[in-house]
């Protein structure tokens, strides 16, 4: 059991340091490339946008994979988080229906 | 395209050069404070369902080491089958760019500190850490250490937050039955919302549901990512006319 816990898989290895490092080449990038480059209107622009549209991507992955219960819970999610404005609880709350429906109606 | 040039940005209003001091970690710790928070639901959610699909050791490392909730929830939804390496990484890259213009944002102001502190301490910067430093910097708090109280108010959390979560989801449980996989893409539905700015958004975002689409339909892999991406970032240069 405990080696379950603390095993850490070769290839799982490498994508965490690839994940790390692309995130800190990213947190980096801004402090040190303010010497030579100059981060346009533009350039900002585009990167906020490109970063929306990866979430955005996703989102629509899973939708378009998903089953109706994935619908549902996806679509409660976002009610209630613009009803409620509280991001945990409107997650748990889509979270809750999809489990539910899941369960009772869709095996 | 950017031009090469020495640096000629908008410098501080004031040619002091920034402070590091224990003032400045005491003041960015008790301002980190709320979001510290939140971050242990996140914490737990990530750790839970990463815990379903890696080892507790696995997501803790990777919570320890990327320190960055929206790209390791993006990576959730690829870990599976032989990990898709490249993916990943391209992944954690795009979700994090938004990173590079924070934190050149934040440089004018540190000047006068190490570069090397600088750039280690800026492996530290989150969305909130950004927030909180720069509102300081301009009060004319030019401190490097408001930057590490925000690191140290949020990194234990988010990792110890993933490893009680892993721990909890590693139960030998399914993860669909439970809705985790309604959980990962609740987290994205929802920043979704908080990114809203405008109404300069919604071109950028029906061109990623369509760019996103097409390459789910007709391209194999993880593509949809990169293609959902790049057509958000370049509606949003369409709208502009600069």
């Amino acid at each position: 059991m405990m080696t379950e816990l603390t095993a850490i898989d070769s290839l799982a290895l490498f994508a965490i340091l690839g994940m790390a490092a692309a995130t800190y080449a990213t947190r980096a990038a801004g402090f040190w490339l303010m010497g030579y480059v100059e981060i346009t209107p533009r350039i900002e622009r585009f990167l906020r946008h490109m970063a929306g549209g990866v979430l955005v991507a996703i989102v629509t992955a899973a939708a378009m994979n998903g089953s109706p219960a994935m619908w549902i819970g996806l679509a409660t999610a976002f009610g209630a988080m613009l009803l409620l404005r509280k991001p945990m609880t409107a997650i748990l709350i889509g979270v809750a229906i999809a489990a539910l429906l899941r369960h009772f109606a869709f095996g | 395209m950017p031009s090469f040039r020495p640096m000629d940005s908008p410098a501080p209003q004031s040619a002091e050069p920034a402070t590091f001091t224990r003032a400045g970690i005491w003041r960015g710790m008790k301002l980190t404070l709320p979001y510290s928070v939140s971050a242990l639901p996140f914490g737990l959610a990530f750790g839970a369902a990463a815990g379903a699909m890696m080892t507790p050791a696995e997501a803790t490392l990777m919570s320890a080491l990327v320190f960055a909730g929206s790209a390791q929830f993006a990576v959730l939804s690829l870990w599976a089958g032989p990990l898709p390496l490249l993916a990943i990484t391209m992944t954690a890259f795009l979700v994090n760019a938004r990173h590079i213009v924070m934190g050149a944002a934040l440089q004018p102001h540190f000047a006068g500190q190490p570069r090397s502190l600088v750039l280690l301490l800026g492996g530290g910067m989150t969305d909130a850490g950004w927030a909180i430093t720069l509102q300081e910097m301009l009060r004319g708090r030019r401190d490097l250490g408001i930057l590490l109280g925000t690191i140290i108010m949020q990194w234990p959390i988010w990792t110890g937050g993933t490893l009680l979560g892993a721990i909890i989801g590693s139960a030998g449980m399914d993860p669909k039955r439970w809705g985790l996989d309604v959980l990962i893409a609740g987290v994205f539905a929802i920043s979704v919302i908080g990114l809203y700015r405008g109404r300069d958004d919604l071109l950028p975002w029906i061109a990623a549901v369509a760019g996103t689409a097409a390459a789910l339909l007709w391209l194999p892999g993880n593509w949809y990512i990169l293609i959902g991406g790049l057509s958000a970032g370049l509606a949003g240069l369409l709208r502009h006319d600069d």
